[in-house]
């Protein structure tokens, strides 16, 4: 097999296997969220019911640019996970990645609707709070594997994660933010009756709907994805390992959503970038970058 | 698609929060509505059906009818209670119109002061149905959206 | 031959500023602007071409000709005894201390002092030399033919300002000579008349005004300045007694006490020029100025004075005390100036607080000194220059269109003109979106930066691109908001020269983005080979020395996958808009709580009163506010620069 079909069979693998995959995982937030409220739960494909169900809905929209933004935001998130699954430029990845999020942002704000447009602000804090740690997960690998690589991870003789476990505590901690979990979930929620109505989605119907749910499948995927590239190396059950890993952190991250409540912007702000500061400080003084 | 995922909008009109209360009961684990995919988004752009508990006044008039109006079709609309049916206790009060019916179509009523959850619950799985119809014929957009100023000219006209 | 066309290019704005000056009618001034503004540009870019098809002859040694000398002591005594006069009729000591320094110091050197020695190379070009010279010509060339019309509205909008159109171009124009005098340069006397002669246009322009303000600022900006200038004078002064007197023996020499002394001082100097940590106050002042002088000199081309100095004295940055002060002032300036920008609500303010940012930035790239780092703070300044100068262009119009410069106010401006929208939104995108030049100079400079192993500046490029990110998406949003809004009343429209200049520049921000490979390839790469040619002593590649090893910091292909994603940026809406086309959607109402009065403007709030909605951004000045900064950058900044010093006196003693 040639580096072509490989990184063919990637693409597609990105493109096809991973919104199923961010579906499914979604179902399972949901139920084990229920049952860890005692309640039974939605079934486990629920969530490609509600995007079934939205498509075939009529859409309507505030604005006639929003779902051009939106469109824009999927095909960015969608173009990050298919770089980071051919073992591209990490920091290329978090770029597009962050091009997908700004132009989310960009959607709340078009349409000069209150609770869109405070969802949007919201949302933009939230990026201001991971972003310098995501940063700075990328640093981290490349002063352990001397570059931006991904693919480089795959021959390292140890895990990224034995070199930076530190950079991993804080990056598990933003991924809360990122998954969008209390008690950071300031600009929309998963849960209904917040004091924003549904933030920075509020506006949106039908297919656009549609797009952002598929686009929040494509992030988990991406989010867990980049817990995954901190356990994998040259040894092929690694991947064994960081499936377990995955799957660890996002149960972590579906206990946290369920035991705190939401924080208002100032603590999030202050604390994502007192550990992103903190546990990075210690990692790299560990590294002995300084 | 839309039977295995309804998603709601409740609106409380005049009443005693009876029928508001025992709504909310469906949400709890004991009747965890959510087993049918059913949530309450509180946003009427991402509801499909609208359950309004209480009767219709003044005030609430051009509310019950804009929040219908910025609903995507196909949607669907289930009175909850004998208040949303008809008027209930406050029927001749000054300022109440009536039942729900005064304002919008109405495609379910749940009986009841107040409704039981169960029997709300089998009002929403009722409203699937006619969701279900919809869907296959498709309706007019409306041009206008009723407001304050507007809403007492319009009569109350059927979906279909 | 590349004699003739520096001549050309220092003459032609003089002249062009001459004929502006004298002439009477409006309509002269106008067309005399715009065919100068023409020849400038024609000249830059025509000498650029010349000099990749003939890459010969780079050195001119003006060394024989004895007026030069002295032409230089007659414009320097000018301009002090010029700022000296000011400062009496400002009635400011310190002006006039500083101008009566800055004299004493000329006479000296010029008379008393025993320094016979003459620079080798009086002028010098090199790659770097060719994109300041473009960067000068063509977007000052552009500037100038913006003013040609903003001008007229400028006045229409501040009646009570005096009209002096003719001088305010006038003095472009021979900002643009000296600017050009900068960066051909190679003598350190000549380009501290230059550097002088900038300073001087500076103050002129932020004056313009002739307001209370406007007066204040231009003066706590020439105070600055002519510190800074001082600080290189002496510098320079230090230089000559150790035989050194020109940059390219500088570049070459070893770093001794005294060259580590001159080279600080004139680090300092320069850090003054680009507004860095303490003196970054003046730049902030300096936006009381119209618009397009704003582009020209506070963004784009002056500031950049100061980056070019340290580009080339960066050899004997680095690792050592004084590129260690250096960097760290520019990474705590770009990280504090970040954090003031967030919490702006005036459009130029922001701007400006974001240069500050944005050549702290450079400033710490050019302190690291190696050859990643040098490679990013190149393309920051190029790509700086053109999207920022785009957006304070834009700032000028939209203040004309909407009668306020305030961000709040934006979210009006799609529905009076889209253009200018787009411009602003290419604008903002060049600044910091992802696939766009300054991001892709980022990314080399932390590469850079982490290679450098300084944890400090690691950290501020995360926090300070974060931060950064937060205040531009912000006014993008604005700037998007209200999309629906009907026009108003307005009865201003965008004007021909305006829409040129405009136009011309955003397209190089979307053209240099695309072709950043090339552009690497055609500026960056000869200039850092030849630096480093001439650190070790051999031969420039161009005249026939070894080919530079060094290749872009950014891998080709990634490379490319960021151009493509700027081209599907671009892509894209072709194939939506005919998808969007067939699947239509309705376009309702906003949801208001069901209290929306139709308009989607206004609800019914208590007792059925219509409300209007107004929708501000976060400004958050609890924690970014100017307030709690600006008083700590100053003493942050100075502290550092002491520090600088007393390890660099320090280290000799010990």
């Amino acid at each position: 097999m040639n580096s072509f079909t490989l990184v063919l069979i990637e693409v597609l693998l990105a493109v096809i296997a991973a919104p199923i995959v961010g579906g499914l995982l979604t179902g399972i937030d949901r139920k084990i969220t229920a049952r860890m409220q005692r309640r039974k739960g939605p079934p486990l494909l629920q969530p490609f019911y509600d995007v079934a169900k939205l498509l075939q809905k009529e859409s309507s929209t505030v604005n006639m640019f929003t779902r051009f933004f939106t469109s824009f935001s999927l095909f960015f998130t969608v173009l990050a996970v298919v770089l980071l699954f051919i073992g591209q430029d990490l920091l290329l990845c978090i770029f597009s990645f962050t091009l997908a999020m700004i132009f989310f942002v960009i959607m709340g704000y078009s349409g000069y609707s209150p609770y869109s447009f405070i969802g949007a602000e919201r949302e933009l804090i939230q990026i201001m709070c991971y972003e310098p740690m995501i940063l700075i997960m990328a640093f981290g690998f490349y002063e352990s594997t001397g570059s931006f690589k991904i693919s480089e991870t795959l021959v390292q003789s140890t895990p990224v994660i034995t070199k930076i476990p530190l950079i991993f505590l804080g990056f598990i901690f933003i991924l809360t933010i990122k998954l969008r979990k209390s008690p950071f979930d300031l600009s929309m929620s998963h849960h209904a009756h917040q004091e924003l109505v549904k933030g920075i989605t509020t506006e949106l119907t039908g297919i656009c709907m549609a797009m952002v749910e598929v686009t929040h499948w494509f992030e988990t995927v991406f989010s867990l994805a980049l817990v995954y590239v901190f356990f994998i190396w040259a040894n092929p059950y690694s991947h064994v390992i960081a499936v377990a890993a995955c799957l660890i952190a996002y149960f972590l991250e579906i206990l946290i959503d369920n035991i705190f409540a939401r924080l208002k912007w100032e603590p999030v702000l202050r604390t994502s970038w007192i550990v992103t500061g903190a546990a990075s400080l210690a990692n790299f003084i560990i590294l002995g970058l300084i | 698609m839309v039977r295995k995922s309804p998603w709601i909008l409740h609106y409380d009109g005049s009443s005693c929060n009876g029928c508001d209360i025992e709504v909310l009961a469906c949400l709890t684990p004991v009747f965890d509505v959510e087993r049918f995919g059913i949530i309450n988004t509180g946003n009427p752009k991402h509801a499909d059906i609208l359950l309004i508990t209480g009767s219709i006044n003044e005030q609430n008039l051009p509310v019950v009818k804009q929040l219908y109006d910025q609903m995507p079709t196909p949607r669907a609309v289930v009175a909850i209670g004998a208040c949303a049916a008809t008027g209930g206790v406050f029927k001749d009060c000054y300022n109440v119109y009536g039942g729900v019916a005064t304002a919008i179509p109405v495609d379910v009523y749940v009986p009841g002061c107040a409704a039981r959850p169960e029997n709300i619950i089998a009002g929403v799985v009722k409203a699937l149905d006619v969701l279900e119809n919809r869907r296959v014929k498709k309706s007019k957009p409306k041009k206008e959206l009723s407001t304050r100023k507007n809403a007492k000219a319009k009569t109350t006209g059927g979906e279909e | 031959m590349t004699y003739y066309f520096m001549g050309l290019l220092l003459a032609l704005p003089i002249l062009f500023a001459l004929l502006v000056y004298i002439s009477k009618s409006r309509k002269s001034t106008a067309v005399i602007t715009r065919v100068g503004a023409g020849a400038i540009i024609a000249a830059a870019v025509a000498f650029c071409a010349f000099s990749f098809y003939f890459p010969k002859a780079e050195a001119v040694n003006l060394g024989e000709l004895p007026f030069l000398k002295y032409n230089i002591f007659v414009i320097e005594i000018g301009i002090a005894l010029y700022l000296l006069y000011k400062a009496y009729t400002e009635k400011s000591f310190v002006l006039g201390a500083l101008s009566v320094g800055q004299m004493g110091f000329a006479v000296y050197t010029e008379f008393f002092a025993h320094t016979e020695v003459e620079s080798e190379t009086t002028l010098y070009v090199d790659s770097l030399t060719l994109m300041f010279v473009l960067i000068v010509g063509v977007i000052g060339g552009l500037i100038c033919i913006y003013s040609v019309e903003y001008m007229k509205d400028f006045h229409r909008h501040e009646p009570h300002v005096k009209n002096r159109t003719g001088f305010f171009i006038a003095t472009m124009f021979v900002f643009l000579s000296a600017m050009f005098g900068i960066v051909f340069s190679n003598d350190l006397s000549l380009m501290l008349m230059f550097w002088e002669v900038t300073s001087l246009c500076s103050y002129l322009l932020i004056g313009y005004n002739q307001t209370a303000s406007a007066r204040k600022n231009a003066l706590l900006a020439i105070k600055i300045n002519a510190f800074g200038g001082i600080l290189f004078a002496v510098g320079v002064y230090i230089l000559k007694l150790n035989n050194i007197a020109d940059l390219t023996t500088l570049a070459a020499s070893n770093a001794t006490f005294a060259v580590q002394l001159a080279v600080l001082l004139i680090a300092v100097g320069a850090l003054t020029k680009c507004a860095q940590f303490p003196f970054s106050s003046w730049l902030l002042g300096a936006m009381v100025a119209p618009s397009p002088s704003s582009a020209l000199l506070h963004s784009s081309t002056m500031v950049k004075a100061g980056i070019f100095l340290l580009l080339r004295i960066s050899p004997l940055l680095g690792s050592n005390t004084v590129g260690t002060a250096v960097t760290t002032i520019g990474g705590v300036t770009f990280i504090i100036s970040a954090l003031m920008a967030v919490s702006q609500t005036d459009s130029k303010r922001v701007l400006a607080h974001s240069t500050v940012s944005n050549l702290g930035l450079i400033v710490a790239c050019v302190g690291i000194n190696t050859s990643e780092a040098i490679w990013a703070a190149v393309m920051l300044t190029l790509f700086h220059a053109i999207a920022k100068s785009l957006l304070f262009l834009a700032v000028g119009s939209a203040t004309h269109q909407l009668g306020s410069r305030d961000i709040e106010e934006m979210d009006g401006l799609i529905g009076i003109s889209k253009t200018l929208t787009v411009f602003f939104i290419i604008g903002i995108a060049g600044m910091f979106l992802a696939p766009f030049g300054m991001l892709i100079s980022k990314w080399a400079a932390m590469k850079a930066f982490l290679d450098s192993h300084n944890i400090l500046i690691v950290f501020t490029v995360a926090f300070g691109s974060t931060v950064t990110l937060f205040f531009w998406t912000k006014w993008l949003g604005k700037l998007i908001a209200n999309a629906h809004r009907k026009p108003s009343d307005f009865s201003y429209k965008m004007r021909g020269d305006e829409k040129v200049s405009m136009f011309s520049l955003a397209a190089l921000v979307v053209g240099v983005c695309m072709l950043h490979p090339f552009v690497s390839d055609f500026f960056v790469i000869p200039y850092i080979g030849q630096r480093y040619a001439i650190v070790q002593g051999a031969l420039p590649y161009a005249e026939g020395g070894v080919q530079p090893v060094f290749s872009a910091p950014i891998d080709p292909v990634a490379s490319w996958i960021m151009v493509s994603m700027i081209g599907a940026i671009f892509i894209l809406p072709l194939i939506l808009i005919p998808l969007y086309r067939h699947f239509k959607v309705k376009q309702t109402s906003v949801y208001l709580s069901g209290e929306n009065t139709g308009d989607d403007e206004s609800f019914y709030g208590s007792l059925g009163q219509t409300r209007k909605v107004e929708l501000k951004n976060w400004y958050m000045q609890s924690v970014f506010g100017e307030k709690f900064w600006m008083k700590k950058t100053i003493y942050i900044g100075a502290g550092i620069l002491i520090a600088g010093f007393f390890a660099v006196v320090g280290g000799q003693m010990l």
